[in-house]
């Protein structure tokens, strides 16, 4: 067992650090300059933790429920939803739908015909990491910049850690559900093969570790989102990783390991979130944090002296990506419409982090 | 923002099949809105379509209006013998009417709503009596339910967030006349909902109500008649106040004719950037109509049915005719006392939707309010002449006579225009026959004294409540 398992920890240390901070990484460039729209009225607020976390703990129950066609049918509705609000600001709409639909569709034409090798395992993560990066991106993005405060982020991780000692090691669904995705498209994990190990992260960590990165970016700034990188890279990604070395509660078989990943996460977010509130005093709001985006790109970008008239072209602040009218937007009063589509960018699993030897 | 989807889809549903609107979700959804502003500082996109509805299409337009007339008539004859008998008289049936062949519904006017006033009730128990303020006759009593009592206000302080007409920070000072308790009631009610501050000041001696208005903790909103506002701000003036004395940033007038003269002196007295021409009328609340950059009155479509009839054919007036407002308030809106074809007596103007071009273009627009039909002028011949365009030509005299008061007569073929000297000041009457033709106003003018002046027009200014303020007139009393 200890032959396997200290390899595969090793990758899966490798595979969950590059998942986890390349995530965060993506949050914090989307955030620093794409503006998503909103719907008219509505503010993420704690009641909609609530709401998420009843998400999460049913869907898992609906997933293994779900026929596998079912549950490959809602994989790509939720994926196709969260692409589509997140990188329409960004990617002309012919291209972007051309991108979802050959991205998806990729997925599924290498998890039905390419996993009877190596290589093919590799590109079917290889794409399927691709496709759960920009989702998560466009998840996290989609909430921070809807209002979700750190101090939510951090109650949620902290309510998800009991959640996931509780379905991973209590009552093992969490693992049972980690092998429902094995060899079906668009497993929601960022993850790679390398010979017999497998090793990923679930889109669910994911998200909550980016959430956390770039909603103390807005927070509290720069600094305040470098300790969120920092306890990520420590307590989100290293840390489970490692697991499975000490922690036999983890561990299947001979190096097969399913970790809660937020049990390690949650109670030091909630705490660097306590100090940092300590330190820095209110959260920003939405508006005062753009105010300081722009003003920062502004600043960067004004010439150092002027220039004679019509001696040099304007130089101008990098433009907010345009944006568009939004899928998640509110009905109108008199309109007979659904509520904010938002919902279907919920994150539809939260796999829990480490499952090896697929 | 969950929760605020659910809220707007439930209230979605319930403007869509006419439902009662639950008030306590609404009122969740201004606080939704609040929460809004103060984390992102504006709303989100698709603001216009949710406050003012998806009217752009036409098509969406027309069966909009034709389900509302149809869920409001069937309600009316179903619960009001008076309206039953009136629909069955004209055999009509309320469950086929759509925008067409409601004209054939008569007009119901003021003398039908003071006479059977009681009997239009269809809805909850009335909890609140208004009036109308009488200023064009016999005031006529309105009753509302607890229902729209809430109803109302909190429409219209989600809208008035939305659309920035009112903040959390804001002062609003209510400058009308207290009989008009509707309207007192609703600013009261909507400032209650934004957390805004409010000031019922009332019509009382202007110096009175400028003190209120005035200095750091001022008022940053002002809602009042155009003649109050014409006599706030000759006071404002007389007093060498300027727009560093207020902290005005907008102020709301209705019930009269407001003229660009008089509202540049508001803009350059009182600092306020906005002085804004609106539309609403107890009678057929909530029904409402806002002015835009370029002086059109746009109606709220989602609450009423608003036609402009003419005043000859009694058929839709074309776009330039002269018509006056009827106009329907839809179920859910209107529950307890509701008018059907309210005949406003207001005359307007269809424009054509071609030649709309303001920031409001989407939502179809008559002209200003020209005046009540009952002081059109008409000649033998068929020429007219309606007190707006003689508001506006007067109030732009070098005399600054605001509110100006004047009386108009047709004598023959010719318009003829008395006003007292002080309003000509030192131009005689040739001179201000000049004035006017100037500005598209063909009279004749009578210049008379200025003690002759209580015969002139008189304004809602005149609405004046006393108080202890000022020393007493009587002579004998006290010590």
């Amino acid at each position: 067992m200890v032959d396997l398992l200290v390899p595969q920890t090793i990758m899966q240390l490798v595979v969950v650090l590059v998942g986890a901070m390349a995530t965060c990484a993506a949050s914090l460039v989307y955030i620093g300059r794409v503006r998503l729209d909103r719907p008219a009225i509505g503010v993420f607020n704690g009641r909609d933790v609530v709401v998420l976390f009843v998400f999460i703990v049913t869907l898992p129950v609906l997933y293994l429920v779900l026929p596998h066609a079912a549950l490959t049918t809602f994989l790509i509705l939720t994926f196709v939803a969260s692409l589509s609000i997140g990188y329409r600001p960004v990617v002309p709409r012919a291209v972007l739908w051309l991108a979802i639909g050959g991205l998806l569709g990729f997925n599924v034409y290498i998890a039905r015909t390419m996993l009877g090798t190596v290589t093919g395992w590799q590109l079917y993560w290889a794409e399927t990491s691709v496709v759960v990066l920009l989702g998560a991106t466009a998840v996290a993005n989609l909430y921070v910049q809807g209002g979700m405060q750190l101090r939510h982020v951090a109650w949620f991780a902290f309510g998800l850690g009991f959640y996931d000692v509780t379905f991973s090691v209590i009552i093992p669904l969490t693992p049972k559900l980690a092998d429902a995705f094995i060899g079906y498209p668009l497993d929601p994990s960022i993850g790679m093969r390398v010979g017999i190990l497998n090793a990923n992260i679930g889109i669910g960590d994911l998200l909550v570790y980016s959430l956390f990165v770039i909603a103390a970016y807005k927070a509290y700034g720069r600094r305040a989102a470098t300790v969120g990188v920092g306890l990520v890279a420590v307590f989100g990604a290293t840390l489970p990783a490692l697991a499975p070395l000490i922690l036999e509660a983890v561990t299947r078989g001979n190096a097969n390991a399913v970790v809660p990943a937020q049990a390690f996460f949650g109670i030091p977010a909630l705490i660097t979130y306590l100090l940092l509130h300590r330190h820095y005093g209110r959260e920003r709001t939405t508006r005062e944090f753009l105010t300081a985006i722009d003003a920062k790109r502004a600043r960067t970008t004004v010439p150092v002296s002027p220039a004679p008239q019509g001696s040099l072209p304007t130089v101008e602040s990098v433009p907010a990506v345009e944006s568009v009218p939004a899928v998640g937007s509110v009905p109108a009063l008199t309109a007979a419409s659904t509520a904010s589509t938002e919902t279907a960018a919920t994150p539809t699993e939260r796999r829990t982090a480490t499952s090896t030897n697929r | 923002m969950f929760e605020t989807g659910v809220r707007q889809f439930r209230l979605a549903m319930s403007m869509t099949w006419g439902r009662r609107i639950n008030t306590d979700v609404l009122g969740a959804m201004v606080a939704d809105a609040l929460a809004t502003l103060a984390e992102f500082g504006e709303p989100g996109a698709d603001v216009a379509q949710l406050v003012d509805g998806p009217f752009a299409d036409p098509a969406v337009r027309r069966d909009f209006t034709d389900r509302a007339i149809r869920r409001t008539a069937k309600r009316l004859a179903t619960r009001s013998a008076w309206f039953e008998g009136r629909f069955t008289a004209t055999g009509i049936d309320p469950a086929k009417l759509d925008a067409d062949s409601v004209r054939r519904v008569p007009v119901m006017t003021k003398a039908d709503l003071i006479a059977h006033g009681r009997e239009l009730l269809c809805g909850d128990a009335p909890t609140m009596s208004t009036r109308t303020t009488g200023s064009t006759g016999r005031p006529a009593e309105v009753l509302m339910s607890r229902y729209e009592a809430e109803l109302w206000p909190a429409l219209a302080a989600l809208s008035g967030l939305l659309r920035d007409e009112i903040r959390p920070t804001d002062v609003m000072a209510v400058c009308i006349s207290s009989r008009a308790t509707a309207a007192v009631q609703q600013n009261i009610s909507v400032c209650r909902h934004v957390g805004a501050q409010v000031r019922v000041i009332g019509v009382i001696p202007p110096n009175e109500a400028l003190d209120a208005l005035l200095g750091p903790a001022g008022a940053t909103l002002l809602a009042t008649y155009p003649s109050y506002l014409a006599v706030l701000v000759t006071a404002a003036r007389n007093r060498d106040l300027g727009p560093a004395d207020f902290r005005l940033r907008r102020v709301d007038v209705g019930g009269e004719v407001l003229s660009p003269a008089l509202a540049a002196a508001a803009r350059a007295t009182l600092g306020a950037a906005l002085v804004n021409d609106t539309f609403a009328m107890t009678e057929v609340l909530p029904v409402s109509g806002r002015s835009c950059s370029a002086g059109h009155l746009h109606h709220d479509l989602n609450t009423g049915l608003v036609e402009v009839i003419a005043l000859e054919s009694g058929e839709p007036a074309k776009p330039g005719e002269l018509g006056t407002a009827v106009i329907t308030p839809y179920y859910p809106y209107r529950e307890c006392m509701p008018v059907f074809r309210y005949d406003t007596r207001d005359l307007i103007s269809p424009i054509a939707p071609e030649n709309l071009a303001c920031e409001l273009a989407a939502v179809p627009a008559t002209s200003a309010i020209l005046g009540k039909a009952s002081d059109l002028l008409v000649t033998p011949s068929g020429r007219s002449l309606h007190p707006r365009a003689i508001i506006e030509a007067l109030e732009s005299l070098p005399t600054e006579p605001w509110p100006v008061r004047y009386r108009a007569e047709v004598a023959g073929e010719r318009f003829v225009l008395t006003i007292d000297t002080s309003t000509a000041g030192g131009l005689d009457a040739d001179g201000v026959t000049r004035h006017l033709a100037e500005r598209g106003v063909d009279a004749d003018v009578r210049v008379v004294a200025a003690g002759e002046a209580s015969t002139l027009r008189r304004v809602r200014a005149d609405l004046s409540e006393t108080t202890f303020m000022q020393p007493s007139t009587l002579v004998g009393v006290g010590g």
